[in-house]
């Protein structure tokens, strides 16, 4: 595809960058970091960047996509400088061990999830949820699951943000599933069972016991 | 984590089976561990859930919103009317400047 070059009236008024794009980057940013302030202060840090870079927009991409790939490397230097700040305990703390019995063998079994969030109330509720659980785990946990799952960075590239060794983020990464999974299970699908039990002849619940396999 | 050298398909507890399908996630296993992990899911239905769990969350999770795609229409998340503002404040006066060199 041929592109006409890039100036600077191709790309308009940058006041209007923000009405344009300025919502889209924020959710982008909010599901990222999970706090609004730092997410506004993220999205605010990656328009005035691309006004300073829009010589360098080339065109070959939406101008969207540029800019979420801007907000994307704010992203990851926000999880560098918090990396730095947090005092970790790998070594001395074992977040799993109360999961297993002596002999390695679960103490609470994972159950069988039966439905997934199948519906867009149900996926936004759920991720709600994901929040508050991921909320819960121990920062330094929270961010290796973060890195990893939101599409932020591979497992090289996240160890080196994490600054600790790729071996390790593995460590931190099934200590994190692990916690979030046992969160989920309380808080997610055990309410769930409760309330499709208890709502079952209630046609607007969203809880569809079920309906969908989790595998 | 478990020493590998020690890892057996017959003696692969769920602790150590929870952790292989941890790093099955992030990385493809060797052969031996793939077969460990498949045998202890054949007589463990809690590590099968844990692994199916594993899945569900990785899906649920991918299916996030990305900014050009709202999954999320729920409660559409938008910036504040006041950072608003700022932004555009800011991106003003650095184009004032940017003019003036």
């Amino acid at each position: 595809m041929l592109e006409p070059p890039p100036n600077d009236a191709d790309l308009g008024d940058p006041a209007q960058w923000v009405d344009r794009y300025g919502d889209a980057l924020l959710q982008y940013a909010v599901t990222r970091v999970g706090d609004r302030e730092t997410a506004e202060d993220l999205v605010q840090e990656t328009f005035l960047a691309a006004f300073k870079a829009r010589r360098d927009f080339d065109h070959r991409a939406a101008f969207s996509t540029w800019l979420i790939a801007i907000l994307r490397r704010k992203i990851i230097d926000h999880y560098r400088k918090d990396a730095r700040t947090l005092v970790t305990t790998d070594a001395e703390l074992d977040e799993v061990a109360p999961m297993f019995d002596r002999t390695g063998h679960w103490t609470v079994p994972p159950a069988n999830w039966r439905s997934t969030p199948a519906h867009q109330a149900e996926k936004s509720e759920f991720w709600q949820i994901v929040r508050r659980c991921l909320a819960e785990l121990p920062r330094h946990l929270a961010q290796a699951f973060e890195l990893r799952e939101l599409g932020l960075a591979t497992v090289q590239e996240a160890s080196e943000i994490a600054g600790i060794t790729p071996r390790n983020l593995s460590v931190r990464l099934y200590r994190s599933r692990m916690l979030l999974r046992s969160c989920l299970e309380q808080k997610w699908f055990a309410t769930e069972a409760v309330s499709a039990s208890e709502k079952s002849a209630d046609e607007s619940s969203p809880m569809r016991v079920g309906q969908a396999r989790s595998s | 984590m478990k020493e590998r050298s020690k890892l057996s398909a017959w003696n692969l507890d769920c602790r150590a089976a929870s952790e292989l399908a941890s790093e099955s996630l992030d990385r493809p296993l060797g052969r031996g561990e793939r077969l460990a992990l498949r045998l202890h899911q054949l007589i463990c239905p809690p590590c099968r859930h844990l692994i199916a769990q594993f899945h569900t969350v990785r899906r649920a999770v991918a299916s996030l919103p990305t900014p050009w795609r709202r999954v999320w229409s729920e409660e559409s998340i938008g910036l504040s009317a006041e950072r608003r503002d700022a932004i555009k404040q800011l991106l003003q006066e650095a184009s004032r400047s940017d003019e003036a060199d």
